[in-house]
């Protein structure tokens, strides 16, 4: 038999590290991350032995979790690696995201407590549909997303039309490279200019231009540029 | 007419709503300055609220006036309807009050914030009318945007968005960063 488990209780990894320090009673701003970091993975363990499915956001905070953990065992480096300052501390971008989440947290908490009309508190439940005296609709109630609603179900109402289009090639690469090859064999340099006519297509350039590198990588031309801005020349290698 | 009439009339008033009662909309109905309508709106409130027999209150909510069931008195009422009662979940609460306090802002702005996928809780709070499309971000794939109604305000009780607490407190926190 298979049983199904759903743990309610984390709202995700922001959720599940801040229960974290807060049952070691540390401070957000000061988490001893060593700690915190075998915690978490620990919770995940668990997780995976309840043969839940661990969210993609829960590995992805593991990760940034280990990275932290191994830039406190390294020695620092100081502002040498530049690169590394502009990706920026990944420990003060999480103790943000730490202390955005707790807000607003704490804010659902306070919301949640309110008197909530329809839970806690209820109206006269008036509705002055039926008066009939003037037949205007009442818009107000419809909004975009009522729109959208009703726009998808139409759409998938919809039969699909099965059309395809068929585009003729008018010049493949194949046969450029074939053309560029027997101009090649007749001149030993050649112009890149020279394979264009006077007022070529943007199909044209784009299928010559795709012949010339293909043509280049199979070795079979190499590309000179004598003087910067000069002609680019071609030339045959075999 | 004396203020008894008046009270009377402007109680009435208010309890035929279907939506809270602006001041403005009273004070037009009767035609009174707006002043005048608030000093017998708050007669109202306070002959409802002094007097512990009442079971209704003047709740001001979505810049508007409502009478509704105490709060005390809500096993009662359950017990009168059978629509379900509303319930929000934890994730639902937790995006209400980022919309709340961050709007408007995408579906990956709320995502950002809890670290996690919100999609199908976002959509029921569309559909709950808790919160609305308020239209595109400018910037690549133009997402939509995300905001609170009126009806946000009517469900918690507040009078309007200054009303959410401690709503300096965040501004302080993230203004010097």
């Amino acid at each position: 038999m298979v049983f199904q488990v759903r743990l309610d209780n984390f709202e995700g990894p922001l959720d599940l590290l801040l229960h974290l320090i807060k049952k070691n009673k540390m401070d957000i701003c000061s988490i001893a991350i060593s700690k915190v970091t075998d915690e978490y993975l620990a919770a995940i363990d668990k997780m995976k032995h309840l043969n839940l499915e661990i969210a993609g956001e829960f590995l992805v905070m593991a990760a940034t979790l280990i990275h932290m953990k191994s830039r406190m065992l390294l020695p620092e480096i100081p502002a040498a690696d530049e690169e590394e300052d502009e990706a920026g501390d990944p420990g003060e971008d999480l103790v943000m995201r730490l202390k955005e989440y707790e807000f607003f947290k704490q804010a659902a908490e306070t919301l949640g407590s309110c008197s909530l009309l329809g839970r806690d508190l209820f109206v006269n439940p008036v509705k002055h549909t039926e008066n009939g005296e003037d037949d205007e609709l009442d818009f107000s109630e419809v909004g975009l997303f009522e729109l959208m609603k009703v726009c998808r179900e139409l759409w998938g109402k919809c039969e699909e039309e099965s059309c395809h289009q068929v585009e003729v090639e008018t010049l493949s690469v194949a046969q450029r490279i074939e053309e560029i090859c027997l101009l090649i064999a007749l001149q030993e340099v050649l112009e890149v200019r020279q394979l264009f006519p006077d007022r070529p297509s943007q199909y044209q350039i784009i299928v010559t231009f795709l012949a010339v590198l293909e043509l280049v990588r199979v070795r079979h031309i190499s590309l000179v540029q004598k003087v910067q801005f000069g002609p680019i020349e071609i030339t045959r290698l075999m | 007419m004396d203020i008894t009439e008046l009270t009377a009339i402007v109680e009435a008033l208010i309890f035929s709503s279907e939506k809270p009662l602006k001041i403005a909309q009273i004070a037009e109905l009767i035609d009174l300055p707006v002043g005048r309508t608030a000093e017998v709106v708050d007669r109202i409130r306070r002959n409802f609220e002094e007097c512990p027999s009442h079971g209704l209150f003047l709740a001001e909510v979505a810049d508007g006036f409502q009478f509704r069931t105490r709060p005390a008195l809500a096993f009662w009422i359950k017990k009168l309807q059978k629509a379900k009662p509303l319930r929000l979940s934890t994730a639902a609460l937790e995006i209400l009050a980022i919309i709340a306090y961050r709007q408007p802002l995408t579906r990956a702005s709320v995502e950002q914030i809890r670290g996690v996928d919100c999609g199908g809780t976002l959509k029921n709070l569309l559909e709950k009318k808790l919160i609305r499309i308020a239209g595109k971000k400018e910037g690549p794939g133009r997402p939509l945007l995300y905001a609170t109604t009126d009806s946000f305000l009517e469900v918690f009780g507040l009078r309007n968005l200054e009303e959410l607490p401690d709503l300096k407190q965040i501004d302080q926190l993230f203004s010097d960063k």
